[in-house]
């Protein structure tokens, strides 16, 4: 549902729908772009408030979030968090990351332009239209190679969640994957959604390599395979638990300085042992779940990095 | 330089010897100096600005600057006191906003000063060549 004059959008300020604009916002908004509507403000993490537009003049569709400055900032101007933001996106240029095609600033608020891109891997895989039996693959190698851009540019995702990988999506050709929610390396705190945290995120460190990024690929990769999350739980050591029951405990040797990290692991003694996965996912093939294995690798220092995952024989053909 | 009327490479010099003075006296990181001048020669090479412009062109880069590398940046106020209040904040973040526009927000551009720190550092140098290095660059 789209409304075209401001008079609508105020009307429509009592529907939750709809985020709600300040009459400056509006303004601005309604001067470039025609045809508001609400994208998704239920999403966890990355996006929060998307506005989707269509552009007045070149009529293609985008999708606008609305960064407001602090109130006491805007004697200093811009925020340095907001301009590390935007000019990191704005140079980040590859098909499968979600482009930031402008940046306006006005006095109260700046607004990121992103192009627009149609369904989250939720809500993929949740419907039954879209048939992913044979896109599998594909999609895994696109994630990854968006990924692995992104660590090129010594950039740490830190937020992959089912919200954050997007498609765009249209009936004549096969599905494009778009990695979102990137943010500024000094700001970066993991807010994620927990069932695709890293073990050793889960486990209190505080150190954020590309190997996290990988997890919750890995995470992402049997979420497709299985068409629900690999890991359930909503509480943070739940979620650490089910990964110990399926994959096992660490040990020092297998993850040389995990007691370091965390301090009762030693209580399980004798050590869980891990599932066998082919068992977990009956319809993967070997070549397959010894990919998926190695990017759900307990010890970060062993995990797969995102070039060597797009070198699996898995990947490659 | 080209597109500018009114104004001079030499003055270009003077605005960036009071600039350092400037950067000095905040006790910025290096890599501020040197972004700063970046962005102030980007913008020159696309706008032509008025000599009373200048100073707040300057001024402005090295706000834009500080807020994007260093730790801590100046205050509005204090670049605005710092240049005999010959400018407004009006003027100030109307500036910050079309130097934004105009090198359309891409404030990480390669400085000088990053291949120097990784040159030196290949090279094994000492103090004496560093800092011959950086007076040179």
């Amino acid at each position: 549902m789209g409304i075209n004059k401001l008079e609508d959008l105020k009307w429509h300020e009592h529907d939750i729908a709809i985020p709600k604009l300040s009459t400056n916002q509006a303004e601005f908004l309604f001067r470039f772009y025609r045809d508001l509507e609400r994208v998704r403000i239920d999403t966890l993490s990355c996006f929060g408030n998307v506005i989707s537009c269509i552009q007045r003049f070149s009529n293609e569709r985008v999708a606008v979030k609305i960064l407001p400055i602090p109130q006491d900032q805007i004697i200093n101007g811009i925020p340095s968090s907001i301009l590390n933001h935007a000019s990191i996106l704005k140079d980040l240029d590859h098909p499968n990351i979600v482009r930031l095609l402008q940046v306006v600033a006005t006095e109260e608020d700046v607004y990121l332009v992103f192009e627009n891109v149609n369904l989250n891997l939720e809500r993929y895989i949740t419907n039954p239209m879209l048939s992913i039996d044979t896109l599998e693959r594909s999609v895994l190698r696109q994630a990854l190679s968006g990924l692995a851009y992104l660590h090129s540019h010594n950039i740490v995702h830190a937020d992959i969640d089912p919200f954050s990988i997007l498609f765009k999506y249209t009936l004549e050709e096969p599905p494009v994957v778009k990695l979102c929610g990137i943010r500024a390396p000094k700001t970066s705190t993991s807010q994620g959604h927990p069932s695709y945290k890293a073990p050793e995120l889960l486990m209190g460190s505080t150190n954020y390599s590309t190997a996290i990024d990988i997890w919750s690929m890995g995470c992402m990769f049997a979420h497709i395979i299985k068409r629900r999350p690999l890991f359930n739980a909503i509480e943070e050591h739940r979620v650490l638990a089910e990964i110990f029951c399926l994959l096992g405990t660490p040990t020092e040797e297998t993850w040389p300085g995990v007691s370091s990290i965390c301090k009762f692991i030693q209580a399980f003694n004798p050590p869980i042992q891990p599932k066998d996965l082919a068992e977990e996912f009956p319809t993967l093939e070997p070549v397959g779940l010894d990919l998926l294995s190695k990017m759900l690798c307990l010890c970060p220092n062993s995990r797969i990095s995102a070039y060597e995952a797009l070198d699996h024989p898995y990947l490659r053909h | 330089m080209s597109i500018q009327t009114e104004i001079t490479p030499h003055m270009r010099g003077v605005l960036v010897n009071w600039l350092i003075e400037v950067h000095f006296k905040y006790d910025l990181m290096p890599e501020t100096l040197y972004l700063t001048v970046t962005l102030l020669d980007q913008y020159l090479s696309q706008v032509t600005v008025k000599r009373s412009d200048m100073q707040l062109v300057g001024l402005t880069a090295l706000l834009l600057a500080s807020k994007y590398e260093d730790f801590w940046h100046p205050r509005v106020k204090d670049l605005i006191s710092i240049s005999a209040e010959t400018y407004t904040r009006d003027q100030m973040l109307g500036m910050e906003k079309l130097i934004l526009r105009k090198l359309k927000f891409r404030l990480n551009a390669p400085t000088p000063y990053v291949f120097m720190v990784r040159f030196i550092k290949a090279a094994q140098s000492n103090m004496k060549l560093e800092h011959m290095a950086f007076f040179l660059i």
